[in-house]
Formats: C-alpha cells, sequence, structure tokens
C-alpha cells in the first residue's frame, strides 16, 4: 500500500472516530485550536515530566537568530510512556521538530500531536477527533 | 498529586499494609452496614477458573485488575511514523471486558448522552443550578482538575487489591497516571474511626472505609468526606454526609463491582452507579509506581467552557 493511500485512510479513521477529542484532563477545544497548526523545529530546553500533562519547552529559533521558547503540553505521563514516548526521548538537548495545535489564548503555548526525531523516526500521539480545516 | 497529597510513595504504601495488618485485630463492634444495595452482580456465566480462597475462607480478591494499559491504543505504523490514537469511544464491557476501563467519570461518552442519562444521579431541586453552574465551569472548577483526588467513587473499582486476614487493601492507579491513592480496610468488624480515633485528622476524598464479607460478597461501606468529590465530571457534587457502599464479588478471573451512592443533603434517592465486570490482568505483575508529580497549569489558559 502507497504512504498517501495509508495517510488518507489515518485521517479517515480519525474523521470516523470521536468528534471531540478527548483528553484525560481537561477538553482539548476548551484550551487549544485545532484549526491552528504549527510545526515546531528546536532543541528541548527543559522537560516537565508531570502530571496531569508532560510540557515540552522547545527554543525555536526563527530566521533572525531570535530564539523563542514553546511551552509544548503532551498527554499525562503514563499514556505518554505507554505511547512509546520515554523521557529519555525527550530529554533537554534533544533536537526536536513538533507538530501541535496553538492555544486559543495566543500564548506560545501547544498541545503535541506528533514529535519527530532527528533522524526521521517520529511518533504521533493523538486521539482522533476533528481534523484541522474538517467543519465542526 | 500523590506526592502532594501523601507525600510518601509505595514503599509506604506497604509498610501502611503492614500496619494495617498489625492494627485490625482490634475489638469487633457493631458496623452500620447497607440493607438495601441491590445485587444485580449475579448473571454472569460459569466462571473460567476457581475462585481463590483465602486462609479465613472468604473468597481472595487478591490481584490486579486493571487491563487499561496498551490494551486501548490503536497503533499503525505508517513510513517512519507511529500512530498511537487513544481511546475515542467507550468499548462496551460486555462486549469486551478486556477494554473495561477502571474509571467512572464516563468521560468517553458524550456530555449530551450523560446529561440525558435517566440513571445519572437525582439532585435536590434548589441544588440543581449549583449543579448546572459547576457543570458549566468544569474546566475550571473540577476538584481533579486541579490535582485533587477524584475520591470514591468517581475513582471507579481499585485497579489493584491485597487482601489478608481481616483486612483488604485497595491500590489505585489511574488509567493517565495522573493520580494514585490508597484505601486500607478492615474487615474483622472494626468500627469507623470516632472523632477521638481521628485525631485530628481531616475527612477525605477517599473517606473512612470498613468492609464485611456477606456470603461471598465484600460489602465496603465508606463515610467522612470531606464535601469535595465530584461523582462524576459533570458537577456532581456531593456533601460531607456522603455515604458509599460498594459491592465486590469475585467469580473466578472475573470481578464485579458495584456502587450505591447516598447523600441525603444533595440527593433526591441514593444513585446507584452502572456496575462494572473487570476481569484479572495476568499479564502485569503490579500497578505502575513511578509517581511524578503533579502539577496544574492549564487553568490560565482555558477560555471557552467545552469539556468531556
Amino acid at each position: 500500500m502507497r504512504p498517501k493511500v495509508q495517510d488518507a485512510l489515518l485521517v479517515l479513521c480519525s474523521l470516523l472516530a470521536w468528534s471531540i477529542p478527548v483528553l484525560a484532563h481537561h477538553a482539548f477545544p476548551a484550551e487549544f485550536d485545532v484549526d491552528k497548526p504549527v510545526t515546531l523545529t528546536g532543541v528541548v530546553s527543559k522537560l516537565g515530566w508531570v502530571n496531569p500533562h508532560v510540557y515540552v519547552y522547545l527554543d525555536v529559533k526563527d530566521s533572525t537568530g531570535k530564539t523563542t521558547t514553546w511551552s509544548l503540553e503532551s498527554w499525562p505521563t503514563g499514556i505518554l510512556h505507554r505511547s512509546g514516548v520515554s523521557k529519555e526521548m525527550i530529554k533537554e538537548g534533544t533536537p526536536l521538530t513538533i507538530l501541535a495545535y496553538r492555544a486559543k489564548d495566543g500564548t506560545n503555548l501547544a498541545y503535541i500531536r506528533k514529535f519527530t526525531w532527528s533522524d526521521g523516526h517520529a511518533i504521533e500521539t493523538w486521539f482522533g477527533g476533528r481534523e484541522p480545516g474538517q467543519p465542526q | 498529586m500523590k506526592s502532594r497529597v501523601f507525600g510518601y510513595n509505595l514503599t509506604v504504601h506497604f509498610a501502611a499494609l503492614a500496619a494495617a495488618f498489625s492494627l485490625v485485630s482490634g475489638p469487633a463492634a457493631a458496623q452500620k452496614m447497607p440493607t438495601e444495595a441491590k445485587d444485580t452482580m449475579r448473571s454472569s456465566p460459569a466462571p473460567s477458573s476457581p475462585t481463590p480462597v483465602s486462609t479465613d475462607g472468604h473468597p481472595d480478591l487478591t490481584g490486579l485488575w486493571w487491563v487499561y494499559r496498551g490494551a486501548n491504543l490503536d497503533v499503525r505504523q505508517v513510513g517512519k511514523t507511529t500512530v498511537n490514537l487513544q481511546p475515542t469511544s467507550r468499548a462496551p464491557e460486555s462486549e469486551d471486558p478486556e477494554n473495561n476501563l477502571s474509571i467512572n467519570t464516563r468521560i468517553y461518552d458524550s456530555v449530551a448522552a450523560r446529561r440525558a442519562d435517566p440513571d445519572k444521579p437525582s439532585y435536590k431541586p434548589e441544588l440543581i443550578p449549583r449543579v448546572e453552574r459547576l457543570d458549566r465551569l468544569e474546566a475550571k472548577l473540577d476538584p481533579a482538575m486541579h490535582c485533587k483526588l477524584p475520591g470514591i467513587v468517581r475513582s471507579g473499582p481499585p485497579e489493584q487489591i491485597v487482601q489478608g486476614p481481616g483486612v483488604v487493601v485497595f491500590l489505585y492507579d489511574s488509567p493517565d497516571a495522573s493520580y494514585d491513592a490508597f484505601r486500607i480496610i478492615p474487615t474483622d468488624g472494626h468500627p469507623h474511626r470516632t472523632a477521638e480515633e481521628s485525631n485530628g485528622l481531616s475527612p477525605s476524598y477517599m473517606g473512612d472505609s470498613i468492609g464485611k464479607w456477606e456470603g461471598d460478597t465484600l460489602v465496603v461501606d465508606t463515610t467522612d468526606f470531606n464535601g469535595d468529590v465530584w461523582l462524576g465530571i459533570d458537577g456532581w457534587l456531593t456533601s460531607t454526609n456522603l455515604h458509599v457502599i460498594e459491592r465486590l464479588r469475585r467469580e473466578g478471573d472475573t470481578l464485579h463491582y458495584q456502587a450505591t451512592v447516598e447523600d441525603p443533603d444533595s440527593l433526591t434517592k441514593p444513585w446507584v452507579m452502572p456496575a462494572r465486570t473487570l476481569r484479572l490482568n495476568r499479564k502485569d505483575s503490579r500497578i505502575e509506581q513511578e509517581q511524578p508529580p503533579c502539577m496544574e497549569m492549564d487553568s490560565s489558559h482555558i477560555v471557552t467552557p467545552e469539556h468531556h
């Protein structure tokens, strides 16, 4: 099966899943906007391996060399670990590219959907629900 | 949560367990026990394996009754990407007990479905506006949102049970590992603790529990709650007069769990929580014990009122 077909099937499966994303702690749409995806590449400056949500603090440099620290939220520790992301894999100093959805309040906070490491392998930790651009 | 609330780790849990074994030999006293709890736990087919018996002749509930770990992950590989889709719908327990989540919040049902549920707790008319307000503002006001224990019965059945003569210990480790908790439940006729025995201890989210055997069913009676326990995510408040009766019965590798909630200050009638059926987990040897701290950092970023 070609990757494009697989990707399309994945999106379809996601659409068939629940319409409201489920987080264990709070409701996703109360805080984040699925229509505002952002892809960030940087280096982990700090890891908050805490509950109810893990926080990855990512230092991201823009084209002028200015560094912005993003707070990137993920699952609780237990679920993230079971999803294949250990704290060792996202420890301070780790280069990462992260696909996330921005907070509605406009701060540099976003909810992580996909971790991609520098060797190209990636782990997507998601809960289905509405995809960006899809109707409410 | 665990470190902030209890301040000790699972090593202490088992120290407490050892202490409990030594303490529960006190004088037996009359227990206030429920008489009206419905027994709807006898509809399953014959057990697949014999029910173990403890040294005191009662069914032995000891075991890991948590099958969540990994069971609900929908994992796919797309090129170099591993995709983990978390559960987005609650698996019907009767169809797939392996996917029976050990939580009672029914967060995997839609809000609308829960609000329309005729079997939800029935609140006194004067409290309904308050419940509705808490429901609306759940994202900001839910105690469990702020690193507090969800309490009994929102925690659901225990993930692990350790049973000894005259005592049963319930261990909790939430599916998302955001909290853990334990209860030490004397089953030797010990009464609820008195004010003197509390020695200044505050009422809690888990309350004070005592147990007794009614035939092959363990009946656990819990009082002394702190009034900050929600029965579910939809603003289902309780008072300090909350009284919970749980019934647990083992059939081979199956554990039947049912809870009845009484709160005359809040409810118009007792609420019988939907019964749960759990299967013994033989794949794992223990619940997870990492116990990272709980630090709530979302509240200040929540801008709209949606909740699960």
